[in-house]
């Protein structure tokens, strides 16, 4: 019997912080979100008392947060990637094969552990988890991946493990709201109510599967097989993306071209980063710019367009060249922008790029980039940079609240006072 | 001192086959384990014999022996102090008293 595994961290972010800050434990917590906008992460406390929107304007929250004594943290990207790499390092252990989904959960995979008993090892794992990294998880382990996240749902609402065995399968899912499903959206999950279909159990036994497709189309009709113990969402090793791109607003509001450049090469920077980190090139490139339109007194503007390379590129210079030529076209003086970003589409492995007809060899700086790369890899990001990247960034986002880089930056080590 | 090979232009040195790697204070004190932590100590303390700035390297994963230097989190703060297993019987690492990690080195840079 094959069996999956889905692990998953409980309110990841706000979890990270209280590893560090232990006085935060059983308080509510919530993280903000880049420029502390709004709120992104909560955690059981902070929902119980009535916070959970997604994306709430952090000024709407102000006087609750006096109020109930909430934690706020501006969001500390850094620390959850480290933690994140820390988790997923502990849990390669307990499987042959691991598929990382996102930063804070991961599918296991057990072929072959007929011999163990996947609840005590579940427990293990949750354990582990929380003894070595300090983060709490839930772990749901099933026949397919769809079952593992059911799984996972019910084991957050026990003590934080579920083993869903083939016999526990038809009484959970009668029990599990269709629109819990992993996949099912919202419309997805009105269409089906309207067949009479409410629990997993109603879609899993429904007999139409022509609707279904019809319906839901070939992904609904996956969902279902897998709920009825089929798999087929195989376990990925590495998911190939298509595209990356960096976007950010801005910490102030920015009127001018200058600016706007600095922060496009500021952009485009980081994604060159990814895209060689990931060992692939990109073949175009796009640049949106655009104002507030939370500020609906202001004028609005909203200005992209795209380039294309004729031999793929993850060449830093390049990409900000483009950006900025770009950037020429689309720019209005005249109004308030709050966001911009770059978004390089087409990827491939730089293994398959093509070379440029007429020119033969690539237009990139290898050497160049890797020479940055490492330096920066060495001494700290921005060691080296583009000048064009600006020196003041008056554009920079802001975080007030953001807690220290405990686990990557030596000058911001967890303090621990004597006496 | 780089790993990494160098080109020789004359003899080949009959050293090469029994070239081992560098000593990596990574590898030795395991920085890049997942249950590898460091904090900075902010305060003297003559009983424990840390100085302010004295850095600690504390491993996570370890079950602490009676006396050992440990972080505890005591009453959701942090202290530094000998375990003992009598004051601290049962641990609970989500919301209650706890062993936060067990003290494997001390890092001190004389100036």
């Amino acid at each position: 019997m094959n069996y999956i595994g889905l692990v998953d961290c409980n309110s990841f972010y706000c979890s990270c912080e209280r590893v560090f800050n232990p006085e935060t434990r059983g308080r509510p917590v919530i993280v903000l979100s880049n420029n502390d906008g709004c709120a992104i992460a909560f955690t059981k406390e902070a929902k119980a008392i009535g916070f959970g929107e997604m994306c709430e304007p952090y000024f709407k929250m102000k006087e609750r947060i006096k109020k109930y004594n909430v934690a706020v943290f501006s969001s500390n990207y850094s620390l959850y990637d480290n933690m994140s790499r820390r988790v997923m390092e502990v849990l390669r252990d307990f499987t042959p094969r691991l598929e990382i989904y996102s930063v804070d959960e991961a599918f296991l995979e057990f072929n072959g552990f007929d011999h163990y008993d996947l609840e005590s090892y579940g427990k293990k794992i949750r354990q582990d988890v929380l003894r070595f990294t300090g983060l709490p998880v839930g772990v749901g382990i099933s026949t397919t991946k769809v079952l593992s996240k059911v799984a996972n749902k019910i084991a957050k609402k026990q003590n934080g493990v579920f083993f869903m065995t083939d016999q526990l399968i038809d009484q959970s899912l009668k029990h599990f709201p269709v629109r819990d499903i992993w996949g099912i959206g919202h419309a997805s999950a009105a269409k089906l109510n309207m067949l009479g279909i409410k629990t997993a159990y109603d879609f899993k036994m429904y007999k139409d599967d022509k609707l279904i497709q019809k319906l839901l189309t070939k992904t609904g009709r996956e969902i279902q097989e897998e709920l009825r113990g089929v798999s087929c969402l195989a376990m990925e090793n590495i998911e190939e993306k298509k595209n990356t791109g960096t976007s950010r607003s801005f910490g102030v509001s920015v009127y001018t071209k200058k600016e706007l450049k600095e922060a496009l090469a500021e952009f485009s920077t980081v994604a060159a980063e990814k895209l060689r980190r990931q060992k692939s090139v990109c073949y175009s490139l796009t640049v949106f710019i655009h104002t507030n339109s939370f500020k609906e007194q202001l004028p609005q503007y909203y200005g992209t367009d795209s380039t294309t390379f004729l031999s793929g590129t993850s060449d830093t210079l390049r990409l900000i060249k483009g950006s900025h030529l770009i950037l020429d076209k689309i720019f209005r003086p005249g109004f308030e922008y709050k966001k911009a970003g770059v978004l390089l589409n087409h990827l491939v492995p730089k293994s398959q790029n093509q070379l440029d007809l007429f020119q033969g060899t690539p237009n990139d700086n290898e050497e160049l980039s890797q020479v940055v790369d490492l330096i920066n890899k060495r001494y700290g990001s921005h060691t080296i940079h583009s000048a064009a990247c600006g020196i003041n960034q008056n554009w920079k986002t802001i975080a007030d609240y953001r807690s220290a880089k405990f686990t990557t930056s030596w000058n911001e080590l967890l303090r621990i006072k004597l006496g | 001192m780089r790993n990494s090979d160098y080109d020789i232009t004359g003899f080949e040195s009959p050293c090469t086959e029994f070239r081992e790697k560098n000593l990596s204070l990574d590898e030795r004190y395991q920085i890049d384990r997942p249950q590898t932590f460091i904090v900075e100590i902010k305060g003297d303390s003559h009983k424990l014999g840390l100085k302010s700035g004295d850095k600690l390297i504390l491993n996570r994963s370890l079950i602490p022996h009676e006396d050992q230097l440990v972080l505890l989190v005591i009453k959701n703060e942090f202290k530094l102090g000998a375990f003992s297993t009598a004051q601290l019987k049962d641990q609970d690492p989500e919301t209650g008293d706890f062993v936060w990690g067990v003290v494997t080195t001390l890092l001190r840079e004389l100036k």
